[in-house]
């Protein structure tokens, strides 16, 4: 008992003065900022998870995050993360009612981003509620990645949508004027919806979605995905209204009907300055079959500058229908194809290729592109069609000025690319550029 | 006496600053003592709460941007993020602290952002003890309280 209090006398001096310089300290910690600036700080945390961690700092800090403005992301997976299975029930639950925490006990009047993922499904009140914190606190981002085979009244879901134009009734505080991105994957909506301040929208993987009804007078950019193995995509969307829009992103089956049967969207494609196409398989052999008289017969993408095509597609396969599609594109200045390989045959054309080959041949001469000058192919694979590929754009695009092959893992087969090289020199092409050599 | 289009500040220690009105008015605050009140535009502004050190900061600050704002051929936007990181990171805690305050005060809302984000950064990824000594945080919870908010948090598994 004796010894600390003698030690305590001895150092007693040099103790109040670090008490002293501790307090002068202390004057300057970051709690003497006002709560505004420190949720302004928690707001501009990106990750949901670093401002909620601190809550553990102190009694002040315990409530703050709920204040944050900046971004709030409720990943089941990411939560959850590799459990053991004995711990995933409660690990689940736990997640739940976290979840339903930050919906009922958020305080800050507006939130940037929302985002939920969750892997199972869930009751559509639970989803409504999501959505209705989602336009109770004007987000500009929202995204809903949960599986739901019943989604809340649509009827409701509209009412909320209309509200937009007459806010002063509007129960649900700024509804979703302030909305930027929406984001629905997996969702499960039957009808439509219309947002006038809307400016990019994606439907991903909403496999029960039947029709989708687009009106957003401020609508730029909409990206549609769905499954990749299927015949047939069974949503139609359609557009009214939709004087901006200017880029489209199609992934999977959808990109089978805007390439085969064109005429369907003549309504908005003459409008589209960018588009990429994510091409499943089937519709990549679909197309090898068509000859040019069944397509494009007028330049249905007449404004399209930018096409980016990702082509799943197995060796050998006939490419040519979308050197044609450039076409359609009289102002075309940017062509990026990819392709994606599924199997590695044997380098041997196909039918479809040879087939289509002889029957487009003549076409290559007759067509002359003016405006194309990049044309980038990323994972050229050097397969015959791929080298057809490439000759075949040479010929068309009288204009093209840079041609930049990337090559995938296969192995190079240099004389072909001389030949390449060699072979359209009349051409107005001033280099050829190989990456990754 | 400032020439037109010029204000004068007075720091809260009695150092004035002339600086032009266009810098000036990065500062909501200002903007609006200027708008409302002719009388401020001729005589001295003073800046409650702000010292000569912290105000000269902040007038470094405001300077390049609204230069940036006025001609952006001279200063772009890579020159001014290089000017922002800079100006943050020769900064020390205390004066960080007290440029908040004083951005906040004046509605300096690009500098507040700025100032933000930078503790924000230095949040990011460290433990709770690490953030309470950095900045000078007291943990005032019981250990009881503490493995309850522990337990809690979803990510604190």
């Amino acid at each position: 008992m004796k010894a600390p209090l003698l030690s305590q006398c001895k150092n007693s001096k040099g103790i109040i003065a670090k008490k002293r310089k501790k307090q002068n300290v202390e004057l300057h910690g970051l709690d003497t900022l006002p709560d505004e600036i420190l949720i302004v700080i928690l707001s501009c945390l990106t990750s949901f998870e670093e401002a909620v961690r601190t809550s553990v700092l102190s009694r002040r800090w315990r409530y703050l995050w709920r204040f944050t403005s900046g971004s709030i992301e409720l990943d089941f997976d990411q939560c959850i993360g590799n459990c053991s299975n004995r711990n995933c029930y409660n690990k689940a639950a736990r997640f739940l009612s976290w979840e339903d925490q930050v919906v009922k006990l958020h305080e800050g009047p507006c939130v940037d981003k929302f985002i939920v993922r969750c892997v199972h499904d869930w009751s559509p009140d639970r989803i409504y509620d999501l959505i209705r914190f989602a336009m109770q606190k004007e987000v500009r981002v929202f995204e809903l990645n949960i599986p739901c085979h019943r989604f809340p009244d649509l009827d409701k879901f509209l009412s909320i949508s209309r509200a937009v134009v007459k806010p002063p009734e509007d129960h649900f505080g700024g509804g979703l004027s302030q909305l930027k991105s929406l984001t629905l994957v997996k969702v499960n909506i039957d009808n439509e919806m219309m947002d006038p301040s809307l400016k990019s929208l994606i439907v991903c993987f909403c496999a029960h979605l039947r029709t989708l009804t687009i009106s957003a007078t401020n609508l730029v950019s909409f990206e549609y995905g769905d499954s990749f193995d299927k015949p047939i995509s069974k949503l139609k969307y359609q557009f009214q209204n939709v004087p901006l829009l200017s880029e489209l992103k199609l992934k999977g089956v959808p990109c089978r009907s805007l390439l085969l049967w064109p005429s369907w969207h003549s309504e908005y494609s003459h409008q589209l300055e960018r588009l990429l196409l994510d091409v499943p398989v089937m519709v990549v052999y679909g197309a090898a079959f068509r000859s040019r008289s069944s397509f494009y017969e007028l330049p249905q993408l007449r404004c399209l500058k930018q096409l980016e095509l990702k082509l799943h597609t197995s060796a050998g396969e006939g490419h040519l229908f979308f050197v044609m599609l450039t076409t359609a594109c009289p102002l075309l200045s940017r062509f990026v194809v990819q392709f994606l390989y599924e199997k590695r045959t044997p380098k041997q054309d196909r039918v479809t290729e040879r087939l289509n080959y002889k029957r487009v041949k003549a076409d290559f001469r007759a067509h002359d592109h003016q405006c194309l000058k990049v044309v980038e192919l990323t994972d050229f694979a050097c397969y015959k069609s791929d080298f057809r590929f490439a000759s075949a754009l040479l010929q068309i695009a009288k204009s093209l000025d840079k041609i930049i092959i990337s090559p995938g893992l296969d192995i190079l087969i240099l004389r072909e690319f001389q030949q390449l090289e060699n072979g359209p020199r009349s051409l107005k092409l001033t280099y050829l550029m190989v990456l990754n050599w | 006496m400032a020439s037109k289009g010029n204000l004068t500040l007075k720091s809260c220690n009695g150092k004035e600053f002339i600086v032009e009105e266009k810098v000036a008015v990065m500062s909501t605050t200002i903007k609006n003592m200027v708008d409302v009140d002719d009388s401020f535009a001729q005589g001295v502004i003073p800046i409650i709460g702000v010292d000569g050190k912290i105000l000269a900061k902040l007038i470094e600050y405001c300077k390049e941007h609204a230069e940036a704002d006025e001609d952006e051929e001279v200063k772009s936007e890579e020159y001014l993020k290089k000017f922002d990181e800079k100006f943050v990171d020769e900064l020390n805690l205390n004066d960080l602290y007290d440029l908040l305050k004083a951005s906040n005060y004046l509605e300096i809302t690009k500098l507040l952002n700025l100032l933000c984000q930078k503790v924000a950064s230095m949040i990011k990824g460290k433990k709770p003890e690490e953030i309470r000594r950095i900045f000078n945080i007291k943990n005032d919870f019981t250990p009881e309280e503490e493995e309850e908010i522990n337990r809690q948090n979803p990510w604190a598994f």
